[in-house]
């Protein structure tokens, strides 16, 4: 199945959870729990809380289907930022101390994390599909880039990409805002 | 400039709307920022901007299979009791007080319904439909009553008096069958303002359905506008099949 079929699968599945068809709830767990258990791990590293955490992500996409809005944007999109939202409240609820976070992880030169370092790697094949993401990452200075991948990765908040990078609070916020801005009028453009 | 004036500054807006799907506003500052989404629809159309922007990245993590227990667990969130008998399922939808509203509802308009004299049918089946998002009260009642003959039943909206009636305009109706799932159309919601004549198959897909759906369009897959379960009020006469 190509990506994009994929997607329209899930849009066809969310479509009929909206109106609580249950085969459909079990085909939409069966096409992305794989993905989401990935992205959820990048956040909570516990497997068993992390779990927890799909479980609930999957509990709340039946609920709240209702609210997912596809004219404005895709299923897929709409499920990860659902998931990733229950994550980092699992992460924040359980307090989850900075120095938790790997160093190596959310530096771009020593990432020791697969992900991170194709993501900010230049002759990445992983964006072929994703030019004009890809291309304005590598347009925002190195900083802004590695902290707003991270935050976005990893869930980190505003202090705790602080204390990894040994930055103060108010370089870091102004790092992620001007990052995010030029990538907007980047993108835009 | 009050709070909510901000909002309705575009940089404001998309600045918000950036750090809600990067994951670095605090807890206090998101619930406050989801609050705020359900009241500022350009807020809710940068927020889905942004997903699309930045999931790039997540169709690039690699999958993990999850633990067996998690499926097992959401599948026994979705079944049913077994103990619990259909009405009380269906009842157990509604929260008690709307329970004991729409339970009110159905005896005065039972009361209202029934026959003067044996030629009128009572209402076979009903379903109190909320509104999404829900409202204080459920704002109609939709009624089904069994034909003597085939093609001769009919479909009915009573509206809460109570409330303001809204526009249905554009608004279809679907029967959600409880087996399968399958949504049958049951034609344009406000067609049955006027008490109108249902086919045999529509009787059908009201009979075997767990659920009554109205939305937005043409399609089933259209925001939803008002739902509720379907109960079934007498009993089916096989002779007369709709």
């Amino acid at each position: 199945m190509s990506s994009e079929q994929w997607k329209q699968q899930i849009e066809y599945c969310l479509a009929q959870i909206k109106l609580r068809h249950q085969p459909a709830f079990e085909e939409l767990y069966q096409l992305t729990s794989g993905k989401l258990y990935g992205l959820i791990l990048k956040i909570v590293p516990d497997k068993e809380l992390a779990a927890d955490v799909l479980q609930e992500a999957y509990t709340k996409i039946w609920m709240n289907s209702e609210r997912y809005r596809h004219d404005l944007g895709g299923g897929w999109p709409w499920i990860c930022q659902l998931t990733r939202n229950c994550a980092i409240d699992r992460v924040r609820s359980s307090s989850r101390q900075p120095e938790q976070v790997d160093i190596a992880v959310i530096d771009e030169e020593t990432a020791s994390d697969d992900l991170l370092r194709e993501l900010t790697d230049d002759s990445s094949n992983l964006w072929l599909q994703h030019h004009d993401l890809s291309r304005c990452l590598q347009k925002i200075r190195k900083e802004p880039r590695s902290v707003i991948i991270s935050a976005y990765i990893y869930g980190l908040s505003h202090s705790e990409l602080a204390i990894q990078l040994q930055k103060p609070l108010g370089t870091l916020k102004s790092w992620i805002r001007r990052g995010l801005k030029e990538l907007h009028q980047c993108l835009e453009a | 400039m009050s709070r909510s004036l901000r909002y309705l500054k575009p940089e404001i807006r998309d600045h918000l709307a950036a750090q809600y799907v990067l994951g670095t506003l605090s807890s206090r500052t998101r619930q406050r920022f989801e609050s705020l989404l359900h009241n500022h629809p350009e807020l809710e159309t940068d927020v889905y901007r942004w997903q699309q922007r930045m999931n790039p990245i997540n169709d690039h993590t690699k999958a993990v299979k999850p633990p067996a227990h998690v499926w097992r667990n959401l599948q026994s969130m979705l079944k049913p009791a077994p103990a619990e008998s259909t009405w009380k399922r269906l009842w157990g939808q509604l929260s008690l007080w709307q329970g004991g509203f729409a339970l009110a509802m159905i005896l005065s308009l039972s009361l209202w319904l029934l026959p003067a004299d044996n030629k009128v049918q009572p209402v076979s089946y009903l379903a109190v439909m909320q509104s999404n998002p829900p409202t204080p009260e459920p704002p109609m009642v939709i009624s089904a009553y069994q034909g003597d003959a085939p093609g001769r039943s009919r479909l009915h909206i009573q509206w809460n008096r109570r409330m303001a009636s809204s526009d249905l305009e554009g608004v279809s109706l679907w029967a959600i069958n409880r087996d399968t799932g399958k949504q049958t159309s049951l034609g344009d919601l406000k067609l049955a303002l006027e008490t109108r004549l249902l086919t045999k198959q529509e009787w059908l897909a009201i009979k075997d359905s767990s659920e009554l759906v109205a939305v937005e369009g043409d399609l089933p897959d259209g925001p939803v506008r008002f739902r509720g379960p379907c109960l079934q009020l007498s009993e089916w006469q096989p002779s007369n099949r709709g």
